[in-house]
């Protein structure tokens, strides 16, 4: 069953008269307080009728005829002479930035004395969502409204329509200024568990052993005992067994803790929804469905949490903006940076072309989201890999929808798919490790992180 | 699914419609559908047509028929024509019937009037929008404050027209007694 649509929509409806003669030539003037509500039309007939019955029954000496239509016209006078005059003005209250999930907000309603209800629409992803008659009380009303979404970034989280409806809902305002919220939802994030590491690690502090002599780190040898060597590493048990007499003394030598940089690249040059029929851009994805660059963005802040979580310095760059990247940095506040940063990226105008891939800090271990739809992205990794990074393609493209396309329609798709197929393996060939964001990345991430394990601090095979 | 449905089903937007949920929805204070309302109009519309009928012709199951699809009519499309031909109708089956009885004429008071505000809410609630019921609580309110003086002046002025109401005492007592318990009761609702 299709849904009617009334003449008297809530908003914008035609099912009105107006009782307001708008020519200034005609001499005669507007009210100050704005403009005056217009009479409902079904209500102005119903009056008409009940006059006419009321007129009929007194001609014709028939009183209940004539009483029949007489409460009508009462009721629809005294409406009418009580209706209120002005704009309905609404504000959409939001955070200002918040996480995805459920939204919650408000909308606030002031409207003039009188006004008996206001009709609201909610509108998000250009599609009405929600109507809603609520009654107004002193010419005010919040009503809070919860939003569903998976969507990250900036965004508007609903647009507001409004209607006022005077006493019996006999009249009727003109629709109001839509009003819109605005809101910046960082990316959430999803626990992950072990993480690759680049090939070199950096500094004398950090969660990782280094293949140097320090302290902090795992046992590296028992070695005899040389000046400079502190007393407190003298290891005594070997010292008795090896050197019963101690002529000779020994200690234990660790490992130097080290910290890892990891960049973080997201390729914000396309966002696309698991329906290919809105990549053309004709219709935008569903509010319920993640784009690509959502999931990159919450790919990257997991990451980047895990990351920093160890102690390691994680940076941030955007294959589509030509700005500066945000360098490398560890603790807390860098994970509120690079999420804020996340959240700000979006594709802006023509997809930005690069000559060449952007510098990275030497030795950094690269992590490139993408949905490798082109060969931009998949050149800049193929480079940086020759360059001696150790390089991770995250694949962030979601899982399509096919079963609504036409024959077409799919026709393309397979054409799209066969192309990326190819650049994916062209990139296995150029020793990037490929990890698909659809399905368990955290087992992808810990089989990466495990084929590194062969000796602290080596990644690159 | 064949490819033509597929195609016809996904045009139409149908599939949409069905199974998208809703990314927004207001939090309301009881709230009903918009289409409990519509059904509501279409019942009183329907009642106030069977009662003015009866007023002039005995009740057939034709007329009943005739009576419901007319409700139905004016409430899915509520129009201020359609109103407007509904109240005529009802004029026009007193007038000819040539003297209603006591009871039906003062129901027929009620009705009408409900009718009328019934078509006038519908005309701005489509049938997925939610409606707080203090919306309709206000509106039946006001329509209760007009009709208690409006039952008793047509009490009086059947009286005047020569009129018995001895017969139908009660039902007019009751009639009166309702809308002034509504007239009551109804704005307390506000709190």
């Amino acid at each position: 069953m299709t849904e009617p649509t009334p003449a008297g929509s809530a908003v914008g409806g035609d099912a009105v008269e107006s009782d307001v003669v708008r020519d200034d030539a005609a001499g005669r003037v507007l009210p100050d307080d704005g403009p005056a509500w217009v009479r409902v039309r079904a209500a102005t007939w119903g009056a008409l009728a009940g006059l006419a019955m009321l007129l009929v029954g007194a001609w014709a000496g028939r009183a209940d005829v004539a009483v029949i239509g007489a409460p009508v016209v009462v009721w629809a006078v005294w409406c009418w002479t009580a209706r209120p005059s002005g704009d309905v003005v609404v504000e959409v209250e939001t955070d200002a930035s918040t996480t995805p999930g459920e939204l919650r907000t408000a909308v606030r309603v002031s409207a003039p004395a009188g006004t008996t209800a206001v009709a609201l629409g909610l509108r998000r992803s250009n599609r009405t969502q929600a109507r809603a008659l609520v009654r107004v009380r002193d010419g005010r009303r919040e009503v809070p409204f919860v939003v569903h979404t998976v969507r990250t970034g900036p965004q508007t989280v609903a647009e507001v329509d409004s209607l006022g409806l005077g006493p019996g809902l006999a009249s009727v305002s003109e629709p109001g200024e839509p009003a819109a919220g605005e809101a910046l939802v960082l990316p959430g994030v999803r626990p992950l568990g072990a993480l690759p590491l680049p090939p070199r690690l950096r500094g004398l502090t950090g969660g990782h052993d280094s293949r140097r002599p320090g302290e902090g780190g795992g046992l590296r040898d028992v070695h005899p005992y040389t000046p400079g060597d502190r007393l407190r590493r003298i290891d005594w048990r070997v010292t008795a067994r090896r050197s019963p007499r101690l002529r000779e003394l020994y200690v234990r030598r660790e490992h130097a803790l080290a910290e890892a940089v990891v960049v973080l690249v997201v390729d914000s040059r396309d966002e696309v929804g698991p329906d290919p029929r809105t990549w053309g851009g004709w219709s935008r994805p569903r509010g319920v469905d993640p784009t690509s660059l959502d999931l990159a963005r919450t790919a990257a802040a997991s990451l980047a949490q895990a990351f920093l979580d160890q102690g390691d310095r994680v940076g941030l760059d955007d294959l589509g903006a030509l700005r500066r990247p945000l360098p490398p940095g560890g603790g807390r506040r860098q994970l509120d940076r690079i999420r804020n940063a996340l959240a700000l990226t979006r594709p802006e105008g023509d997809p930005v072309r690069r000559t060449r891939a952007p510098q990275l800090p030497s030795g950094a271990l690269v992590v490139v989201f993408s949905t490798f739809l082109d060969d931009q992205a998949a050149h800049a990794a193929a480079q940086w890999r020759a360059a001696g990074h150790r390089v991770v393609a995250v694949d962030v493209l979601p899982t399509l929808r096919e079963h609504l396309l036409d024959a077409r329609e799919r026709l393309a798709l397979q054409l799209v798919t066969i192309a990326r197929a190819d650049r994916l393996a062209a990139l296995a060939d150029a020793d990037v490790e490929l990890v698909s964001w659809r399905d368990h990345p955290e087992v992808a991430l810990a089989g990466l992180a495990r084929r590194a394990q062969r000796r602290a601090g080596a990644g690159a095979r | 699914m064949r490819r033509g449905t597929r195609s016809v089903v996904r045009r139409s937007g149908l599939v949409r419609a069905v199974r998208e949920p809703l990314e927004a929805e207001p939090v309301l204070e009881r709230d009903v559908p918009g289409w409990t309302l519509h059904v509501a109009c279409a019942l009183v519309v329907a009642v106030t047509l069977l009662v003015a009928w009866s007023t002039a012709a005995p009740v057939a199951p034709v007329p009943v028929l005739a009576c419901v699809v007319g409700g139905v009519l004016v409430a899915a499309l509520p129009s201020g024509l359609r109103v407007l031909l509904a109240v005529g109708v009802v004029g026009g089956c007193v007038l000819v019937g040539g003297g209603a009885s006591v009871a039906a004429t003062l129901a027929l008071v009620l009705l009408v009037h409900l009718a009328v505000f019934a078509c006038a809410t519908t005309t701005r609630v489509t049938w997925r929008m939610r409606v707080e019921l203090a919306v309709v609580l206000d509106g039946l309110a006001g329509v209760a404050r007009v009709q208690v003086p409006a039952q008793v002046l047509a009490v009086v002025a059947l009286v005047v027209a020569g009129r018995d109401v001895s017969g139908d005492v009660w039902r007019v007592a009751s009639l009166v007694g309702a809308a002034l318990v509504a007239a009551l009761v109804l704005p307390r609702s506000r709190d």
